[in-house]
């Protein structure tokens, strides 16, 4: 098995590939703490510019890219409360709070950290356990796929923030906004309201942006604090050491790795997903839960690592079946399209150290995170904090604006993300959860979809998403979390009566 | 920190939020409403679940406040905004902002809103504001313009310069 691996190394190991990696690393990472530019569009940029590079030194730099920029979004996250890239919203639930607290350097440590060690988990699972991941994929149908989609919005409805009412209400939210635009099987317009702007669908940077970085920024501005954060805060705290508090991080880290590849291999679920599964178990497993979202350390770690533990395990479909596990993976395969390099078993056979290159690449660029990661973030990122924040809220508007801008060079779409920040600021102000709006929006799609092509198969009988065993498992899961509040709150009454 | 019963505030806000999102599922429901029923369903069964959330959310917040654990926490009252007059300059100046950046250009426009927005909220430090927006603007100039090529509106003299001279029409023989 670790032949071709063996065979392959030598290959990677030359410079043009090395610097190809270090390269696409560092830029990722830049890339990625940029909100708006995503790891999807740094590569799609990246793609014309490789034409004339060998195939490895061209999936070096995207290798390096995919892992840059899932890391560089924690650090606008962390920093600035805004997701660099869609998976790192669940790190700003902990992350800005720690900032806060005078704990930045420490949250980026630990996201630097978890996102290597993520990486380098699912690296080793592309490299060794990929056929028979594979196979469990077979497994699904569509109406596994649609209880998946309702399993994962459930789950984050109910179990992020105070009121699980509120958060299924955020969560049909975002699936109404998912399903705005043209109907992909019969052409009608739905919910556009006769707008011309929105037939395609809502993006979901806009969505983001909007949600996430407008609220802030006109809080900051309503504050017009006039200090910024003294360098002390962005230095290292006593007793902030990851090596003292390892044994904390062990666990976390091994589940969250383990939650990110099982979700990268299900195509069409990417890295938000397993961000959020991850610090949901995080959550759930932590005696004591409450101080999720308060500036947990465990928070971080376990949405960084699960947010990167997916990316090498997204391609484990598209390099095997051309099916890939994310955008980003979809973008990478068509990179891999444009140098003539076909997916499937034949790309393994017939480009061996290609592929097994590849897969040593990815691992190589988690590595890299540790080295220029720590380094970047506390020299010169985490600068920013110094900046007084009524500095720094009209550079966040501004930013925002060219974020969305620059997607479609579309003012309505400008227009649009202000409307979304002004339903996020009244959300935010009213104890609604933002995350499941962004969930929904994520998952709509693919769970109407799936839910329709299931009765399609089936002839309209609707009984057929109950009829496979692994629906009915997924489902009583579904049933098991959304009972869980009520399950918790019974438990606590007993409690009670006991102590009386 | 101290929790406190709900103010009648925060419980009117609490019952305007699922009111307007009442409205909104109307106005989604009759826009459905052309809509064949295979596209609708999906949809419209969406719709009813939020409009049947909003509805729970509502009465709770107007009969049952303390069962929804809406106790207010800290020594604050809760409102809505953190300072009025400031919410309404921040939001104007980016609406403004929005609004110029198409007409001016991109780096024209934000550099009047960056230098704008910071001294109605009541920052004088003038160098500090050069300085940091000057090197803003630079950064997003060398990573979106140069590096990625990204289009951002043109500024008005660069469109000046670009436009194609008028054309001269000679009249009578040539």
């Amino acid at each position: 098995m670790f032949e071709p691996l063996l065979h392959a190394l030598p290959v990677v190991l030359q410079w043009p590939n090395l610097v190809a990696i270090v390269v696409g690393t560092v830029s990722g990472m830049v890339i990625g703490s940029l909100p708006g530019l995503t790891a999807t569009m740094g590569i799609a940029i990246l793609i014309p510019l490789t034409f004339t590079m060998e195939p490895l030194v061209a999936l070096g730099m995207m290798a390096g890219i995919y892992n840059g920029a899932m890391y560089g979004g924690s650090i606008p996250a962390i920093l600035l409360r805004i997701p660099g890239t869609p998976p790192s919203i669940v790190t700003t639930f902990d992350g800005p709070p720690m900032a806060a607290a005078g704990r930045a350097a420490y949250a980026l440590k630990i996201a630097c950290w978890s996102s290597a060690i993520g990486g380098a988990i699912s690296a080793v699972a592309l490299m060794t356990i990929a056929p028979p991941l594979v196979r469990i994929t077979l497994l699904f149908g569509p109406a596994e796929y649609f209880w998946v989609a309702v399993f994962g919005l459930a789950s984050i409805a109910v179990l992020l923030g105070r009121d699980p009412v509120k958060g299924l209400a955020a969560a049909c939210f975002g699936l109404l906004l998912s399903m705005v635009g043209l109907d992909t099987v019969t052409g009608h317009e739905r919910l556009a309201f006769d707008s011309k702007y929105l037939l395609d669908g809502l993006n979901l940077i806009v969505v983001l942006t909007g949600l996430y970085a407008l609220p802030p920024a006109i809080r900051m501005a309503e504050q017009a604090a006039a200090q910024g954060l003294r360098s002390a805060h962005l230095k290292l705290q006593e007793g902030d050491s990851i090596i003292a508090h390892i044994r904390d991080f062990l666990p976390v880290w091994l589940r969250s790795g383990i939650i990110g590849i099982f979700v990268g291999i299900l195509p069409g679920t990417g890295g938000s997903m397993a961000a959020f599964i991850a610090y949901n178990e995080t959550r759930r497993v932590d005696p004591d839960p409450d101080s999720f979202g308060k500036g947990n350390p465990k928070g971080v770690a376990a949405a960084e690592c699960g947010n990167n533990a997916d990316n090498a395990a997204a391609m484990i479909p598209a390099l095997t079946l051309g099916v890939p596990g994310s955008g980003v993976a979809a973008v990478i395969l068509a990179g891999l399209l444009v140098h003539g390099l076909q997916p499937g078993p034949q790309l393994f056979r017939e480009n061996p150290d290609v592929v097994y290159g590849f897969m040593i690449q990815m691992l190589l660029t988690s590595a890299l995170l540790m080295l220029f990661g720590g380094q970047l973030a506390f020299r010169v990122f985490a600068q920013i904090l110094r900046v007084p924040p009524v500095l720094l809220a009209p550079m966040i508007l501004c930013l925002a604006v060219v974020g969305v801008y620059t997607l479609e060079n579309s003012i309505f779409e400008v227009w649009l993300m202000l409307g979304f920040g002004l339903v996020g600021y009244v959300m935010t102000r009213t104890g609604y959860p933002l995350a499941p709006v962004i969930l929904g929006l994520i998952l709509g799609n693919m769970a109407e979809q799936q839910y329709r092509l299931t009765l399609l198969i089936n002839q309209g009988d609707w009984t057929a998403l109950f009829r496979n065993p692994l629906s009915l498992i997924i489902v009583g899961l579904t049933c098991l979390v959304l009972s869980w509040p009520l399950i918790q709150h019974l438990r606590m009454r007993r409690r009670a009566r006991r102590a009386a | 920190m101290t929790s406190r019963p709900l103010s009648a505030r925060r419980r009117w806000v609490e019952a305007a939020v699922p009111c307007g999102v009442l409205l909104a599922c109307g106005l989604a429901w009759w826009d459905l409403q052309p809509v064949p029923a295979q596209a609708k369903f999906f949809p419209g069964m969406i719709l009813g679940l939020f409009a049947l959330l909003s509805a729970v959310i509502l009465v709770r917040a107007l009969f049952f406040p303390q069962a929804a654990g809406l106790a207010e926490e800290g020594d604050q009252p809760w409102t809505f905004f953190r300072h009025v007059p400031r919410f309404l300059i921040a939001l104007s100046g980016f609406a403004a902002f929005i609004l110029l950046v198409e007409p001016l250009g991109f780096f024209s426009a934000g550099a009047l809103f960056l230098v704008g927005l910071t001294v109605s909220l009541g920052f004088r430090r003038w160098r500090m504001i050069a300085v940091t927006y000057a090197l803003f603007l630079l950064f997003i100039y060398l990573v979106f313009v140069a590096l990625f090529e990204r289009p951002l509106p043109k500024e008005l003299w660069q469109r000046t310069a670009a436009a194609p001279a008028p054309t001269v029409t000679m009249i009578g023989p040539a």
